[in-house]
């Protein structure tokens, strides 16, 4: 068949050839599709205490989307065409793509991508039917928690797999690629707090349907962007436009559609309870606004170089400065607020409340800052306050547990009985936030504090980085089992004493006629060393980059972390599948009792 | 051989997905159980067939 004689060759490692059906187009899209009909069969499954009408409307949209994909993949990607002789091998996947960060990464970005469309099929069921209620954000919650909990390990993945695959030394390039991935994550990481407020206040219900249907267009976007060419050229995808132009198509209908019956039912729908500006709802509506703007800034940096491609002459490149100068900003205030919101009362409360709640935590964050700036001279203000919001994040979560079991206030058994009571949704959202700051924290300090020394060795010359000397001991060939790699082993000492070896290589894929490095990354859990082979020099020797990058490897601990606060949070009671139904069923039984 | 029946089982998928982003809208608005109640076989066997598919790809 032409899709796996593309992507797949005889010789190649058992997992890419299975993995191999969602490396390329086609089939990635057939994966997509899989999830997408598999979310539909489990609301189907398992939604039966759904009312019936809503659940029919749900499925129906769901079914509307599918079938625009079935269309997709059958119309312009079909996955089954065959060849014609058939070939004795096939073309091989993309090496760059054969490794084990991408046989996981599609799949679950995918699983969040398709969580949002249910999200989106339930508001554009409410829509239909007029009518929002708590038991609709009671339902909808866990679909928006679950894809976002994909989303984020999808990411974490995409950004580990860029970092140890390119090459480069980076872990996000704010990439359009990687933008696509995070702009719907951003909006539904919105959606997640805004549909928090609709089950418990019933307030912000119009802004909930209104993100729910922006987060799926969003997920479309990035499908679409991915899948349709348009970044690798512009003009290329103008000249073979099939494929783009049917995701294109997909999603005018699917938000067009959507944002119409919006406008139309909108005026019929209730949303009620009104509440202060520092009130919980304030502060997640602070956090809706701030996460909002902050797609919308990615959303320009990744899409206004492309229109001025399109229609101008000129290529503009938007890069971590853009970013730093737009996105950072935003998210300064969101870091701030967000340990202080979970402090606020709901309905109407005061700023001092959350002030005596979280004294600890501000004393660490300030108490960080001063170190930093202290021991750094004053020459790292940014770096300092970018630390002291770390602190102030992680140490704002431990307080809120303080605070709730009553640490040191009341008797230890006491405060146990009530760690044992909190529900596990408040411990999600702890751990979920203390996971950002960690990732804040680490983002703060390898930027600032990597090193990197890129230069040319040849076998017994030491270079030194951080403190440490690598020796770059031998490079020999090495055949791979559908590659030839060149590989070169270093020898990493600290003060004379050795601390490991690493080896690094340099692939070369016959068949593809294409190169791959595979970094030696040494980890000591708190930095990271992270060595390149490149390509060889003229008077011998090699090209060798090495980095040192401290706190790394909590960059991806971090974002799993927070992934990890997502699944406690839907373990939770109140999220598990039938638990209303059971508690109705309860409440029929006690006057019969 | 195979290969179209992964494609054949694609098709029927796109069949029952249009299907079932019709009916089931007609049934919940007329109070018609029996339609609404054909969005869950829609749902189960689009799955099933799209999973068949990729059996045979």
């Amino acid at each position: 068949m032409a899709l796996v004689a593309a992507s797949s060759q005889i010789d190649k490692p058992l997992i890419y050839k299975i993995t191999g059906v969602w490396a390329n187009h086609e089939g990635s899209m057939l994966l997509w599709v899989l999830i997408l009909t598999l979310f539909g069969a489990a609301i189907a499954l398992y939604g039966a205490n759904l009312p019936e009408r809503l659940k029919a409307r749900v499925l129906a949209v769901q079914g509307m989307i599918g079938s625009g994909f079935l269309e997709f993949v059958l119309a312009t990607s079909n996955p089954f065409s065959r060849l014609d002789p058939a070939p004795s091998d096939g073309q091989g996947m993309n090496p760059i793509l054969q490794d084990p960060g991408l046989v996981l990464h599609p799949p679950f970005l995918y699983l969040g991508y398709v969580g949002f469309l249910v999200a989106f099929a339930f508001a554009v069921a409410a829509l239909v039917e007029g009518r929002v209620d708590a038991a609709w954000a009671r339902w909808v919650r866990p679909w928006v928690l679950a894809a976002w909990c994909f989303l984020t390990i999808g990411i974490t993945l995409g950004s580990f797999w860029a970092y140890y695959v390119l090459g480069w030394g980076g872990w996000w390039f704010w990439d359009p690629v990687e933008n696509v991935s995070f702009m719907p994550w951003l909006a539904g990481t919105a959606l997640l707090h805004s549909a928090l407020v609709v089950e418990r206040r019933h307030a912000l219900v119009n802004w909930t349907i209104l993100l729910a249907i922006l987060t799926f267009s969003l997920s479309l976007i990035g499908t679409f962007v991915v899948r349709s060419g348009v970044l690798t050229s512009v003009h290329s995808f103008a000249q073979d436009p099939a494929r783009g132009v049917f995701i294109l198509l997909l999603l005018v209908m699917a938000t067009g559609g959507a944002l119409t019956l919006y406008a139309v039912r909108i005026p019929h729908l209730k949303s009620g309870a009104p509440f202060a500006a520092v009130s919980r709802e304030g502060s997640l509506a602070l956090n809706n606004v701030l996460l909002v703007s902050a797609a919308a800034t990615v959303f320009l940096g990744t899409f206004y170089p492309l229109l001025i491609d399109l229609f101008g002459r000129d290529k503009i490149s938007v890069g971590p400065p853009f970013y730093a100068r737009t996105f950072v900003p935003i998210m300064l205030p969101l870091l701030l607020a967000m340990v202080i919101g979970p402090a606020l009362k709901w309905k109407r409360d005061l700023l001092s409340s959350p002030a005596s709640k979280l004294r600890m935590a501000l004393i660490a964050a300030i108490a960080a800052i001063l170190i930093v700036a202290a021991s750094t001279g004053g020459s790292h203000l940014l770096t300092a306050l970018g630390l002291g919001l770390s602190m102030w994040i992680v140490a704002g979560s431990l307080a809120m547990v303080a605070q709730r079991i009553k640490l040191f206030r009341a008797s230890a058994p006491a405060s146990l009985a009530l760690a044992r009571h909190a529900p596990r949704s408040f411990y999600g959202m702890v751990i979920a936030h203390a996971g950002i700051g960690i990732v804040v924290g680490a983002i703060t300090t390898v930027s600032t504090w990597q090193q990197e020394n890129i230069l040319m060795m040849k076998a017994g010359e030491a270079a030194s980085i951080a403190g440490y000397s690598i020796m770059l001991r031998e490079v020999s060939r090495m055949p791979g089992s559908n590659y030839d790699a060149e590989r070169g082993i270093f020898d990493i000492s600290r003060n004379g004493a050795p601390v490991a070896a690493l080896a690094a290589e340099r692939r070369f894929y016959p068949v593809q006629q294409q190169q791959t490095t595979q970094t030696g990354i040494h980890t000591s859990l708190i930095s990271n060393i992270y060595v390149a082979l490149g390509d060889p020099g003229e008077q011998g020797g090699w090209t060798v980059r090495i980095y040192y990058h401290p706190l790394a490897p909590w960059l991806w601990f971090g974002g799993m972390t927070m992934a990890l606060g997502g699944f406690i949070s839907l373990s939770d009671r109140r999220f598990r599948v039938g638990a209303p139904q059971r508690a109705r069923s309860l409440h029929a039984l006690a006057p019969a009792a | 051989m195979i290969a179209e029946v992964g494609h054949f089982a694609l098709a029927l998928a796109l069949v029952i997905s249009i299907v079932q982003s019709v009916l089931p809208l007609v049934g919940a608005q007329r109070g018609d159980r029996g339609l609404m109640a054909l969005a869950d076989y829609a749902s189960l066997s689009s799955f099933l067939f799209v999973a068949i598919s990729h059996l045979y790809r």
